[in-house]
């Protein structure tokens, strides 16, 4: 495995993160929120501009690389606009489906369902894939663009095994880009911030949280590295993908707690970017599951898959019935 | 492939439960003899060696899978992989041509034992602060103090020794490094009794030790450097991740994990055991790049220290009770109490956990932490 992205698609990334930095960063999603259109009449047609919307992540290396890391950027600034779900519909689908969703199980709500047309759900555990009904807008401080849903059992749907794999990886990327952001935000607060005459960053236990942080953030950046290739190769099943789901929600969870400790009352304010990052993230980290749901799903999976290793682990390690 | 020769060896050189190198036992010195003979003959033992100084010239990544394969079967070259890992290496960036003829042959085939004695009681993680001093009589360096902590002191001929040559301002000033016969008259080992077992620590007392200048490896008074360039050998620190992995292998299928609390907690030592090897493997990327910072290696230890308490205490969980004594007709799960007997050590040996995490926060806080 190469670990150096492909040049155009850092480039690419560049791009990306320049239209985004000119929609206001983080304050698009504020914007958003208030102002639902925002979404379609502002943000769709700037990503349409720069091509981000037509991205091929299963296409040749470079292009599958421009996908992961501009999805990594809008993650950065929690962009308002369901870039995940556009993209892990395979491009021949593209035609007939505008987004996917992943659900597990029954569900009654879905993010960003009233923007994508002809969007379809597909159930996590055994792929059944349903129509999507959007009944009204729902909005919480946690599900900022959160709708009601009807899903309705469409029996076979357009090819979606490969869907439902890409938008658990590109939801990595997105996630790894927004916690970027939040340790960006705490690591300059922790240098910025003086108490008793000094910088914050000099306290042990501020020092503390900076490591686990950091180290929180790269373990999912190198194992969302690891899997993209993993896929490309095509040798990423089931287990591997959950198993990203899995450090994606535990690296969220270390670094969003840490650096809410750094920021004190001031990242609490909804005027502080590390507020409105992590409300919009929740939802990417509830839906379709949380983290011991994940668990669970990625247990079941071991049992029937193995899980490789230098040490593979064999299928049924854990005993059935458990 | 190098890996499934690896493995293939050790299954025919290993006795099936062996997990203890570290010992005086007449049995176990026999095993450590016999694999690093096999290895020695088939070119393995200094496989990451430059050409120049009869190595394999392997690239960092066969290096990376060697280091891995010894550790998961439980180091079977005993001491010698400090030898190979950084005495050897070190000797050939600084040592002059007697040394490196004196030393480097009885490290590439195996037979010389080596110690690391830097640690005092006064002096752990302030390592700049030792005492332990060198003073010129004639032609003679006279060494006066103790080392502590020393690892297989015990078994050791040689000791790589940092010594005070001189008290200057700055503490890191004055040190030097010199090689020491651990037969010499005046040296006297004592082991400590520590829950990892025997030979893991020993008190090492030097009283009125005389060694010439041929002792003296590198410039007197710059020992500081000498032990940067060990450092900088053993940055990536121990492949843990690999002995751990074999360990959830092995765990695989064990009624314990019927429990579904224990389940969870496998699935994710499972997840953590794989990032720990890509974060040490990201390490090894940049290494090979020349790019490899601080902040990068120490990343990769704190990921691979905490994964190492993680495993042992879910393995010591799994097995339960039963698991308390060792039990040699089990395999490897006979022995997880010997497992989680030694993972207390991961956050303190070479580096605590605390010294790691100040490396990471303060190149973050520099902002130099996204060189990668
Ligand atoms: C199994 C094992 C084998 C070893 N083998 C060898 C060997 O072969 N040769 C050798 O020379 N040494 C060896 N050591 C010693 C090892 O290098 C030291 O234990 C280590 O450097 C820590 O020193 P210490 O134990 O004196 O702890 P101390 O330095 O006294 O630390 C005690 C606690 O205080 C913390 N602390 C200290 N300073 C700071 C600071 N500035 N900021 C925050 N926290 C701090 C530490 O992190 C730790 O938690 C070995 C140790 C072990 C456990």
């Amino acid at each position: 495995m190469r670990r150096e992205w492909p040049k155009s698609a850092r480039a690419y990334a560049e791009t990306v993160s320049d239209v985004l930095g000119s929609l206001g960063g983080v304050e698009a999603a504020r914007r958003a929120e208030v102002e639902p259109t925002h979404r379609a009449e502002t943000v769709r047609p700037r990503l349409d501009a720069i091509g981000a919307l037509a991205l091929d992540p299963w296409g040749d290396e470079e292009e599958s690389a421009a996908a992961a890391l501009a999805v990594r950027e809008a993650g950065r600034v929690v962009l308002p606009w369901p870039l995940v779900h556009v993209l892990a519909v395979p491009p021949s689908a593209r035609a007939d489906c505008g987004g996917v969703h992943l659900v597990l199980g029954e569900c009654t709500a879905l993010d960003h369902a009233d923007v994508l047309p002809d969007a379809i759900a597909v159930d996590l555990r055994d792929q059944r894939v349903f129509s999507v009904t959007v009944e009204r807008r729902r909005q919480a401080p946690l599900d900022p663009f959160g709708c009601e849903v009807r899903l309705v059992d469409t029996g076979l749907g357009p090819p979606v095994t490969d869907a439902s794999a890409m938008h658990l990886l590109l939801d990595a990327f997105w996630v790894g880009g927004a916690l970027a952001g939040a340790a960006d935000l705490a690591l300059r607060h922790a240098r910025e911030r003086r108490q008793f005459g000094v910088p914050i960053g000099r306290f042990g236990e501020i020092r503390w949280r900076i490591a686990d942080l950091v180290l929180a953030r790269d373990s999912l950046d190198e194992l969302a590295r690891y899997t993209w290739w993993l896929l490309r190769v095509g040798r990423a099943g089931p287990a591997d993908l959950l198993a990203l789901r899995l450090q994606m929600l535990e690296s969220a969870r270390t670094v969003l707690a840490n650096a809410h400790q750094i920021l004190g009352a001031m990242g609490l304010c909804e005027e502080h970017d590390l507020a409105v990052i992590d409300r919009h993230l929740q939802p990417t980290l509830r839906r379709p599951v949380g983290r011991l749901g994940t668990t669970t799903l990625l247990a079941d999976r071991i049992r029937r898959d193995g899980f490789d290793a230098l040490f593979p682990v064999p299928p049924s390690p854990i005993r059935p019935g458990c | 492939m190098l890996r499934i020769r690896l493995r293939a060896l050790l299954a025919e050189e290993l006795p099936p439960d062996w997990v203890a190198p570290f010992s005086l036992a007449p049995d176990v010195r026999a095993v450590v003899a016999r694999v690093c003979r096999r290895l020695a003959d088939e070119g393995l033992l200094t496989l990451s060696w430059p050409v120049e100084y009869g190595g394999g010239g392997a690239d960092l990544w066969q290096q990376t899978v060697l280091r891995e394969e010894m550790w998961a079967h439980f180091e079977p070259r005993g001491p010698q992989y400090m030898g190979l890992n950084w005495v050897g290496p070190v000797l050939m960036e600084v040592g002059t041509a007697e040394q490196r003829a004196r030393h480097l042959p009885g490290i590439s085939s195996g037979t010389a034992v080596w110690c690391q004695g830097f640690s005092e009681p006064e002096a752990g993680t302030d390592l700049g602060s030792l005492k332990l001093a060198a003073r010129r009589d004639g032609e003679a360096w006279v060494l006066d103090g103790q080392k502590i902590w020393t690892s297989y002191a015990g078994l050791a001929q040689w000791c790589f020794l940092a010594a005070r040559t001189s008290r200057t301002e700055n503490k890191h000033d004055g040190i030097t490094i010199f090689l020491v016969p651990m037969d010499s008259p005046g040296i006297t080992v004592v082991p400590i009794d520590s829950m990892m077992g025997e030979q893991h620590l020993n008190e090492v007392f030097f009283d009125s030790v005389r060694v010439g200048d041929e002792a003296v490896l590198g410039e007197v008074g710059r020992g500081w450097d000498v032990m940067g360039l060990v450092l900088k050998h053993e940055r990536i620190g121990i492949p843990r991740y690999a002995r751990d992995d074999r360990v959830l292998c092995e765990l695989a299928g064990h009624e314990g994990l019927d429990e579904p609390a224990a389940a969870a907690e496998y699935v994710r030592a499972l997840v953590h055991t794989r990032v720990a090897r890509l974060l040490s493997y990201r390490a090894v990327a940049l290494s090979e790049a020349g790019r490899l910072t601080q902040q990068v290696a120490s990343l990769a230890r704190l990921a691979s220290i905490q994964l190492d308490q993680e495993v042992a205490e879910l393995a010591a969980d799994v097995c339960g009770a039963e698991g308390l004594a060792p039990d040699p007709g089990r395999g490897l799960l006979g022995h997880v109490e010997d497992v989680l007997r030694y993972s207390r050590s991961a956050t303190i040996a070479s580096g605590t956990i605390e010294v790691q995490r100040l490396v990471v926060a303060r190149a973050a806080l520099e902002g130099a932490d996204r060189a990668s």
